[in-house]
């Protein structure tokens, strides 16, 4: 079958029966036969989606075909479209010697490629692996090219390529291919990391800044490579690196335990300590019966107790411990009346009722000083002014109630409230005492 | 014999019975690990210091003092008159004897021999602290004291028998501290002195060694995990407390009684723990 035939199927496939693969694979098998086919690498233009590729293919069709009208229309209408893209790549300085090795853009990922194409790229990679075996390296570095021409984002032919140049101290060429890849819209996660490695080893920041934002945000990339990454410069001592990049994974992977965990923990151990109880939290919230979730959960006995709003307010958490107060009272009044209840007679129950009453006032005057019912008990209001949102956590900074500092949106009873209640509970408490123990008290003094 | 030469046999003949003792039972030395709130627990410490004194000062004179010349070690009257007048019975509280209810409390307070009382304070220091931590000093006072009532009761009302004895101890609220670590910490671990397990973990080190861990080949202690421990010791405790139960006599002259009914005490500890501990308990969170 001739190039002219093949172009007229891919036509068909692409126009009439909306098959783009199909299409692409019948104008690759004519190009081959014919390099020089212009409409070819213009019809390629719909089988992506990238405008970038688009750009380059029709950049191919003018330069075989400078005059091409269709071609010229295209590359216009492109141009407005791809700039941004051009921008956001952020491509290396164009000023960097590239040397012969860099061979005219491949244009096909790995998806488009046809039988001949595939069995073509294996004889070329055992030729390539040969030639590395046997030490003859620009051979080998030949072939891997080729393997690049046809497949411009082959992970092994780029990490050989690039080992290669990285060794051999050409880090910009090394950089070109990789980025080449990039551009024709690889989601390869190695190729990705490795462009990333070599901004990094070549300190060019802010080439690396728009990896790491693009690297966290790939679908396809595995949390535990986040994971290694945050591991990494954490372990070189780049705080900032580390505290930035966690934030960036925290917020675009905030459904994975396994990053929220490895982000809160870096946060953490970088001294940011608010965001990593957040981040932490987040993770122990996706779920607590896993790994992550335990491991979350132990890190957050790090922080200071926090408590919602509603349990902060609670009476029945009060009441919770004055019942146990009570119970001692109950238990000493029992025991005092010779173990038998019907004896305590009514000072020993007044002594009990009174413990109660007291325990209650010690225990709002101590550990539960924000209960609701209490507001009555001041005519100021809360510095919020009532305005307090329902289920907030509140963290609290000191289990010891008296030493709180004033709380901007929850009820607390003002010191000297809270010391006159310690103190009348107080009495009362030692009163009861008295009143269910007279008898012991009595025999033991 | 001058006080080197007896202090010096005392450590030799302790450092032996402390290690015939723990060959084939372990004895739980120390909790090592982090506690949440990281107080000091000074209320644990307290109390360790509180049941010394009192030993010291007021029932070993008595104790260690007597000049008996039979072969026997006859206990002095003193000593007798106080466990008996201090001691917690049954007799005394319902006939408002001796002390009546005080002793309640002060029988806590009150060992009846050296052994005892380290016994007590080295279980104390295990596992109080950690539950101090969780309660605060004041309400995990308050824990302790009502263990301790608890156990006092539990051990003569579920006795069929009126028992004219007087019990003594730290043990009843000591169980009470061991069952509230038990509820709330039962994933932690516990160093012990235990010769088998010393010995029997040799060959787990030499196996793990080989797999490239770096653990010592010998280690004078061994970690437990604290829920086998303490069921270990409520089992110990259930048979023989129900062997009183059934025929009302304690023949061992240990209390077991009072034992399973401080391990029963530990359930109120939920009415003495800090808030956002109790939350987290109840939502299912590591405490």
């Amino acid at each position: 079958m001739d190039a002219q035939t093949l172009l007229k199927q891919a036509a068909r496939a692409i126009r009439d029966e909306n098959n783009p693969q199909q299409g692409q694979a019948l104008l690759r098998q004519a190009l081959e036969l014919d390099p020089e086919l212009d409409m070819a690498w213009l019809w390629l233009t719909r089988t992506t989606a990238d405008p970038q590729q688009q750009l380059e293919f029709v950049e191919r069709a003018l330069a075989i075909n400078p005059t091409n009208e269709h071609a010229l229309k295209l590359k216009a209408r492109l141009a407005g479209v791809s700039q941004p893209v051009q921008q956001a790549l952020v491509r290396p300085p164009s000023g960097s010697s590239t040397g012969s090795v860099i061979r005219p853009l491949a244009p096909m990922g790995a998806g488009a490629l046809t039988a001949s194409d595939q069995a073509r790229l294996k004889t070329l990679l055992d030729q390539a692996e040969a030639a590395h075996k046997s030490g003859k390296l620009e051979a080998a570095l030949a072939g891997w090219q080729a393997v690049l021409e046809i497949q411009v984002d082959h992970e092994l032919a780029i990490q050989r390529v690039v080992s290669h140049l990285w060794r051999t101290q050409r880090a910009i060429e090394a950089r070109e291919i990789v980025w080449r890849a990039l551009e024709s819209g690889t989601t390869t996660t190695t190729i990705w990391l490795t462009a990333l490695d070599i901004a990094e080893r070549m300190n060019d920041q802010q080439q690396a800044d728009f990896l790491r934002r693009k690297i966290v945000q790939m679908s396809n990339i595995e949390d535990s490579r986040i994971v290694v990454l945050l591991d990494r410069y954490l372990n070189s001592f780049q705080v900032a690196l580390a505290a930035q990049f966690a934030h960036l994974a925290g917020e675009a992977r905030p459904t994975s335990q396994e990053v929220l965990l490895k982000v809160g923990d870096v946060l953490q151990r970088v001294g940011h300590e608010e965001e990593a109880k957040q981040y932490l939290s987040q993770a122990m919230e996706l779920g607590l019966h896993t790994k992550a979730g335990r491991q979350a959960d132990n890190l957050l006995l790090d922080y200071v107790p926090e408590l919602t709003e509603t349990e902060r307010t609670s009476v029945w958490l009060a009441v919770r411990e004055v019942v146990g107060i009570g119970l001692l009272y109950l238990m000493m009044g029992w025991q005092d009346a010779g173990l038998n209840l019907l004896h305590m007679g009514v000072t020993r129950w007044l002594g009990v009722l009174l413990a109660f009453v007291g325990g209650y006032l010690v225990v709002s005057a101590t550990s539960s000083p924000h209960q609701r019912m209490l507001r009555w008990l001041v005519k100021t209001q809360a510095a919020s002014g009532g305005n307090v949102r329902s289920g907030a956590i509140v963290p609290l900074t000191s289990l010891d109630a008296s030493s709180a500092g004033p709380d901007e949106t929850v009820f607390t009873l003002p010191l000297s409230a809270r010391v006159l209640l310690g103190l009348v509970g107080g009495i009362i408490l030692v009163f009861a005492f008295a009143l269910v123990f007279f008898q012991a008290l009595e025999l033991a003094f | 014999m001058c006080l080197l030469s007896i202090l010096i046999i005392f450590l030799v003949y302790f450092a032996v019975v402390l290690v015939l003792s723990t060959f084939l039972y372990p004895l739980p030395i120390n909790d090592a690990r982090r506690v949440r709130y990281k107080t000091l627990p000074w209320m644990t410490i307290t109390l360790i210091v509180i049941n010394t004194v009192v030993f010291l000062v007021w029932i070993a004179p008595d104790l260690y003092g007597s000049t008996s010349e039979t072969p026997e070690m006859e206990l002095s009257d003193s000593y007798t008159h106080k466990m008996d007048t201090y001691g917690f019975s049954e007799h005394s509280v319902r006939s408002a004897d001796g002390v009546g209810a005080f002793a309640t409390f002060t029988s806590i307070f009150m060992h009846v021999d050296i052994w005892h009382l380290f016994g007590n304070m080295l279980y104390l220091w295990a596992f109080g602290r950690r539950v101090e931590d969780a309660c605060g000093p004041w309400r995990y006072l308050l824990f302790y004291l009502g263990a301790g009532m608890l156990a006092n009761l539990g051990s003569v009302l579920l006795n069929p028998v009126l028992d004219i004895r007087s019990a003594v101890g730290a043990s009843g609220a000591i169980s009470g501290v061991m069952g509230a670590y038990l509820l709330l910490f039962p994933g932690t671990y516990l160093t012990c002195l235990w010769g088998v397990g010393v010995l029997l973990r040799v060959p787990v080190a030499a196996i793990r060694r080989r797999e490239n861990r770096k653990i010592p080949l010998w280690r004078w202690t061994v970690d437990l995990p604290a829920w086998v421990l303490l069921i270990w010791f409520v089992v110990q405790d259930t048979l023989p407390s129900l062997e009183t139960m059934a025929s009302g006599e304690e023949i061992s002259g240990v209390n077991h009684l009072a034992h399973l009914s401080g391990y029963l005490a530990a359930l109120t500890i939920f009415l003495y723990v800090r808030k956002d501990l109790l939350m987290r308990y109840i939502h299912g969170r590591s405490l």
